[in-house]
């Protein structure tokens, strides 16, 4: 052979026995991506929807990767069973009660077969059928979303109905198209400042008598707040002022009464209160015992003048002199 | 002047193209005689083989490495868009496996072999070389046609893996300028979504567009009229017709492999 076609068959030698190398690489990290490489063992699980699961998915323990799917099978119309290939150094952790459920690798990722541990349970079994869980999944979130976007629907045609009436005629209306409302709004503010200040000033001034009132230890406000004796004497006040109270009500109670009776001219009172042809005839009376008791006086100033009563009268009013003297 | 003699009626052309066809399919079938006849002329298939191999690798290896950067700058923007930016290694380690490797390594091969193969049969057609070899007693369609279809049937799976290693190389240095992602970690996200489907896709397909390359431009070249304008007429048309075919077979192992999928 000649010595040119020996270096070319030397470089085409390398050239494919390099890319037989690369190719056996690719082979070869394919194959450890899919742990076809390493010992596994297999564990299933049987759900109701399995959201698009392919054989050659992700399986995750507590968010590592652990293995792959490796068979997706319809059992019957409500049950697929899933067939995963988990590496056989993380056996240990798969216990009986650990659950698996279906979710994705982020927002658009790929579904996975994600497996919850407990940790109470036994090692579960080469083939065993783990409990299956629920994971939110992507359609779980689309739906909470679609109610959500339902629910700001409602709000916007709530608001849209609110602004409406609120350019209407009204209350809101009034508010908003009144452009002297601010200015009045502003007024109020100043005179609420206003007020705020004075209000200020007046605590200050009240504190200032606080003070006064508690530095004066005999004054009479001093006295009610701090001693304690008073309090009896307070009460008992109160109790006679109370006591009093209630004899004036039973007095006026009684006075009403009596005044009722007066006012009745069944009895006497009320005849003379009442009655006027009575008052009248009493008027007459009155006035003609008038005149009898002039004409009385008349005989008695008489009798006093008689030789009978005469010593009588004399005696008297020398007894009354003495008594004067003395 | 076209004339309708020259031009011919339309039955004419129809009977012309189904002749050829029926020679094309004749071509196969000797080739395929010929590969599994002996005498081998495993000289000449080395020889094949070193040219249209080693001789060709750096230009794939250039255009694919150009390739992978300029996809994957390319898609990055889009992945941001969607916040899966993550996803840029397994989506240009599919792209380049399935569909880009192989493509990029067919057309450049039929580029550059297919016009080197129409025209050398082709100017040793004009020059009566192969009528030469005919006298001499050497077989020249083993010698000259069935080494050179082998040849890039064998040797275009070859590229296709450096293609695809080179490629994805290219794609990494991109992903690592942009967001500083290791090598282990981008190559472990790349073959998470490969499968043997994808690399048994990578193998066959170049199979089959190096032998419809080689099929169609040592046509072209033996075939060729003894014209002197029928040697640039062989290599146009062994580097057309050969892309075209690329695209047809691209098409139907496309159809194929999805229903495998």
């Amino acid at each position: 052979m000649k010595k040119e076609n020996i270096k070319r068959n030397t470089m085409l030698g390398i050239f494919v026995v390099t890319s037989v190398l690369i190719f056996l690489l690719a082979i070869f990290l394919l194959g450890s991506e899919q742990s076809l490489f390493r010992s596994n063992f297999s564990v299933r699980a049987n759900f109701t929807d399995v959201n698009g699961l392919q054989k050659g998915n992700n399986v995750w323990l507590a968010g590592v990767k652990i293995g792959t799917v490796s068979g997706v099978t319809i059992i019957d119309d409500s049950t697929v069973q899933v067939a995963m290939r988990v590496q056989e150094d993380l056996h240990k952790f798969i216990k009986t009660d650990a659950t698996a459920s279906i979710s994705s690798e982020g927002f658009v990722g790929n579904t996975i077969v994600v497996i919850t541990p407990r940790g109470y349970g036994e090692v579960i079994a080469e083939n065993g059928i783990l409990p299956t869980g629920h994971q939110t999944s992507t359609q779980d979130m689309l739906n909470a979303l679609q109610a959500t976007a339902d629910n700001i629907g409602n709000i916007t045609n709530d608001l849209r109905r609110l602004m409406y009436s609120a350019t209407q005629p009204g209350t809101i209306g009034y508010l908003l198209t009144d452009t002297t409302l601010g200015q009045e709004v502003r007024l109020a503010i100043d005179n609420i400042e206003t007020t705020g200040r004075r209000s200020s000033t007046l605590a200050a001034d009240l504190k200032q008598m606080v003070n006064g009132i508690q530095g004066n230890e005999e004054g009479v406000v001093n006295t009610l707040l701090n001693d304690t004796t008073f309090a009896s004497t307070y009460e008992e006040t109160l109790r006679n002022i109370r006591t009093a109270g209630e004899t004036a009500a039973k007095a006026s109670t009684d006075l009403n009464q009596l005044v009722g009776k007066i006012d009745n001219n069944n009895n006497a009172a009320g005849v003379v209160l009442n009655d006027t042809a009575f008052a009248r005839k009493i008027k007459i009376t009155a006035a003609e015992l008038s005149q009898g008791m002039e004409k009385f006086n008349e005989n008695m100033e008489a009798a006093q003048h008689n030789f009978l009563f005469r010593r009588y009268f004399k005696k008297k009013r020398k007894r009354e002199e003495k008594d004067a003297k003395e | 002047m076209k004339t309708a003699e020259t031009i011919g009626s339309a039955p004419q052309k129809w009977q012309a193209f189904f002749i050829k066809i029926a020679d094309i399919y004749r071509f196969i079938v000797r080739i395929f005689k010929e590969t599994f006849s002996f005498p081998i002329e495993i000289e000449e298939l080395l020889k094949q083989c070193y040219i249209q191999g080693n001789r060709t690798l750096w230009l794939v290896s250039f255009a694919s490495l150009l390739a992978g950067v300029v996809f994957t700058k390319q898609s990055r923007p889009s992945l941001i868009e969607f916040g899966a930016e993550s996803w840029l290694p397994s989506l240009v380690s599919l792209a380049i496996v399935r569909g880009l490797g192989p493509l990029i390594t067919a057309l450049i091969c039929a580029g550059k072999l297919g016009s080197s193969m129409g025209a050398e049969l082709s100017s040793m057609n004009v020059t009566e070389q192969i009528d030469a070899m005919e006298a001499s007693g050497t077989n020249p369609f083993k010698y000259l046609v069935t080494t050179r279809v082998l040849a890039i049937t064998l040797m275009l799976p070859v590229l296709v893996v450096y293609s695809n290693m080179v490629a994805l190389m290219g794609s990494y240095i991109a992903v690592h300028f942009f967001s500083q992602t290791t090598f282990k970690l981008f190559f472990s996200q790349a073959f998470e979504s490969i499968t043997f489907l994808d690399i048994f896709s990578t193998l066959i397909k170049p199979i089959l567009y190096g032998f419809a390359i080689g099929v169609v431009s040592t046509y072209a070249g033996y075939y060729s009229s003894r014209a002197t304008v029928g040697v640039g007429k062989a290599a146009n048309q062994a580097v057309v017709v050969s892309m075209v075919m690329v695209f047809v077979i691209e098409f139907i192992t496309i159809q194929v492999l999805g229903t495998m999928r």
